[in-house]
Parts: C-alpha cells; structure tokens; sequence
C-alpha cells in the first residue's frame, strides 16, 4: 500500500495540531469531514493512534481505499482539494494568562562620565554667534548650521565648533547630550530613540536636569556671514 | 543688452550676452547701472567679513564697462590691438580698498573670463591686457592659479578684504598663494588646529613648496 488515510469530524479539527509537523502530511475537506492522507502506511506513532479518526483506509497506487485487513477494496479515494497541514492548520502564539503591568514610570537621569567624545553642538547667545561670525574664517563657518529661539539662545552643530562660550553637547543618536554626561544607563539611549519617535534629521537635545527639547532638523539653516547677522529676534 | 542688463543677467542667472558692436553706453544706461551696482555692493557687504570698505561708484561702474567690453572683444575677433586698447583702458583712479572692493563686485568674474581667452588664443593681445589689468587687482584674481601678485599691501592694510582674501585663497585650495609670507599665518591662523579636518593637504603640500 503507498499510504494511509483517515477521515476526523471538522469538530476534532484540534487534534490535528499534534501532527501538524509530520512531513508530507495533506487535508482536504468533504462535507462535515476532514480527510489526512500521506501517512506512512506502517507507522506506529502513539499520536496518530491517539487521533479521534472516524474512519481509517489504505491506499494504493490507484488511490483505491482498504479497511485494514481487507483484501477488497471498499472505495475509490474522491476528487478532492488537497492543502498542505502546514498551511491549513495557523499556529497561534499564545497570550499571557497574567501580563504584568508596570508600577513606576522611569525618570531619565544623566550622570557624569570620565570618556569625553568630540562635541558636536554648542547652546550659546546670538550675540555671541554674531560677534563670532562677524570675523570667523568662512571655511570655519562652511561646517556649521544653527538654529536660533525666540529668547535668543542659538544651538550651533558642526565640527570643529566656534570657540565662543557657551554649553557644548555631544552626539549620540541623534541626541545632544551636555558634553561629560550620558544616560544613566547608558543603554537607554537607543530606547530613548526608539520612544521618541524622532525624524532622521531631527535632534533632542537632553540638559543636565535631564528635561529634553526636539529641535526639528527644518529649524537649522547653512551658517553664512549674511544668515548670521539677519538673524534677529523679537 | 545694454550695461544695465548685463550686470543683472551676470549677478542673477551667471550668463551673459553683449552687442554685437562697439558703441558708447548711454547715459542713462550708465545711470541705472550705477543703481544696480550699488544695490549688489548693499547685498554682498553682508557676506564680507567685519567691515566692508566704503562704497566707490567710479571703480565699479568702470570694472564692469571693462568686463563688458573684454567679453566683446573675446566675440569680435576682427577688431585689432589698437581697438583693444583703446576700450580697454586701466583704471585711472587711485588705488584704495574701497576701489578694490567695488571693481570686485564684477571683477571676481574675470579668472573664468581669463580661462577663456586664453582658450582662444594664448598669445592674443586680448589675454596680454587683461593680463596687465588682472595684476592690478589681486583681490578679484585671489582664486586664480595664473595671476600672482607679490604685492598684496593694498588688500593687507584693511581688515575685511584681508580676512575675504584668506578666504577665497583657502576656498580655491591655492598653496602657492597661501604660502606667501604675509598670508601663511594668516592661513593658519584661519585653520587653527583644525587643519587635519578643514584642509588635510594643507602641510603636506605646504612642506613641498617650501
């Protein structure tokens, strides 16, 4: 005989997931009835015993059906839309009976650190930014963008930053960070990313007192002599 | 395209056109040209460096009749040496940053000009007296690798065009001209110690030329 056949009610549909892994195993469905065939003919699987199976056949080369034991056949096997057990039978991932729900809402915190990086911004004043600009070497200022407040304040990106005071940042991710701090842990730093969303071009810039702002990267424009000194506020 | 059309067409769009003939600008021509220049000084003040020097409507009205009539020559090439000559004529005013900084506003178009001519024909008359004027305003030439002038007094003396020359001859990647004694540490005050970043090249090349 070339391969078993059994026939489950589509109640018992269930019962198939323990050989849903069997290879070369295919269903198909007639009426309230779901046929398996590709069986080996002489397994002796506990699971396939196990198996509700209203009816069971052995099949020849002609796809004529046995009872086991019976030397006559006793059906021929019926035209039928024959699927892999794979794909008919989706596996369901299972739900937590009792998630966990978090308690406390994380505070972000930085600390100092002993590594320095280059730093990458400067948080300085317009006026500062102006009086720089006004006589910096233009291959200085090629390298820089800035983004100016409402207050006043100027955040410079670029490298090698203008020698003018101010607070200097790092960059790590698309996060400034004041220069001789990171987070704490540093790890969160690629979470913090991922939470907040944050464009490709855009920047968060992180304080000491770990309060944040987004800078969008529209708000930078090329630094040049003229942008600098028409760049007022009101 | 009379004299005002070509500075607007040279300052906007970087592409120009001049008449097929030699003929004097108008006055009124000339007028409004006047105008045009003094807006362009206005705009590109705010890109120089600390304080520009007063404006000369002489040096610019002239430096741009000069380009005008240098394109034209490159045209016609049927007029001869004493035809160039005689339009081509040298600044006759004095020397002073602020004349070097107005003739600027259209002289800074000349090295493409230069590039040009000499295309056509380098042992032209034309590229001569260019050659000539161009020795006169090392400002305007700062970014060309064929015009050196030892003398660079007039453009040092003042503060703006001093730092926009350290500029162009830093923008142009020039080492011949920023190996001068009085702009090497000019140039390498500008880099500071940044030079591995700003300009890689720049003390390797500089060791060569020493």
């Amino acid at each position: 005989m070339k391969e078993m056949i059994i026939v489950l009610s589509m109640a018992d549909i269930s019962a198939l997931g323990s050989i849903r892994t069997w290879p070369g195993l295919r269903v198909a469905i007639a009426g309230d009835d779901i046929w398996v065939r590709g069986i080996p003919p002489d397994t002796t699987q506990t699971q396939l015993h196990k198996l509700p199976a209203k009816r069971t056949f052995l099949a020849d080369m002609q796809e004529r059906l046995f009872l086991p034991g019976k030397h006559t056949p006793h059906d021929t096997l019926k035209k039928m839309s024959w699927e892999a057990i794979a794909s008919f039978i989706k596996v369901e991932l299972p739900v937590s009976a009792m998630p966990a729900t978090p308690n406390n809402r994380y505070t972000v915190r930085l600390s100092p650190v002993t590594h320095t990086a280059e730093p990458f911004a400067i948080l300085t004043t317009l006026q500062h930014w102006k009086t720089y600009a006004d006589t910096a070497p233009l291959i200085r200022l090629q390298r820089l963008s800035f983004a100016v407040c409402e207050t006043g304040e100027v955040l410079v990106i670029g490298t090698p930053l203008p020698p003018i005071p101010g607070n200097v940042f790092t960059l790590q991710d698309h996060i400034l960070l004041p220069a001789g701090y990171d987070f704490d842990p540093p790890a969160i730093v690629q979470f913090i990313s991922s939470v907040t969303k944050t464009e490709s071009d855009t920047l968060l810039l992180f304080h000491m007192d770990a309060q944040w702002e987004k800078i969008p990267g529209t708000s930078f424009v090329r630094a040049s002599r003229s942008a600098i000194r028409l760049t007022n506020t009101f | 395209m009379t004299l005002t059309e070509f500075i607007s067409s040279l300052i906007n769009k970087g592409d120009v056109t001049v008449a097929p003939a030699i003929v004097p600008f108008d006055p009124e021509d000339l007028r409004v040209a006047g105008i045009h220049l003094k807006q362009y000084y206005d705009d590109d003040s705010t890109e120089m460096p600390g304080q520009v020097p007063p404006y000369d409507p002489t040096a610019a009205l002239w430096a741009a009749s000069y380009l005008y009539r240098a394109i034209q020559f490159i045209q016609l090439r049927r007029l001869g040496e004493m035809e160039i000559k005689l339009h081509l004529q040298l600044f006759s005013g004095t020397q002073t940053p602020s004349a070097a900084y107005s003739a600027d506003l259209i002289l800074r178009y000349m090295p493409g000009l230069f590039k040009l001519a000499r295309g056509l024909s380098p042992e032209d008359p034309l590229v001569k007296e260019l050659e000539i004027m161009a020795a006169q305003w090392p400002f305007s030439l700062a970014g060309s690798k064929d015009i050196v002038t030892d003398d660079l007094s007039l453009i040092l003396q003042h503060p703006s065009l001093k730092m926009a020359y350290i500029d162009r001859i830093i923008h142009a990647r020039n080492i011949r001209k920023c190996s001068h004694p009085a702009c090497l540490p000019l140039v390498q005050e500008a880099l500071g110690a940044h030079a591995d970043i700003l300009w890689p090249e720049f003390e390797i090349d500089l060791t060569a030329h020493i």
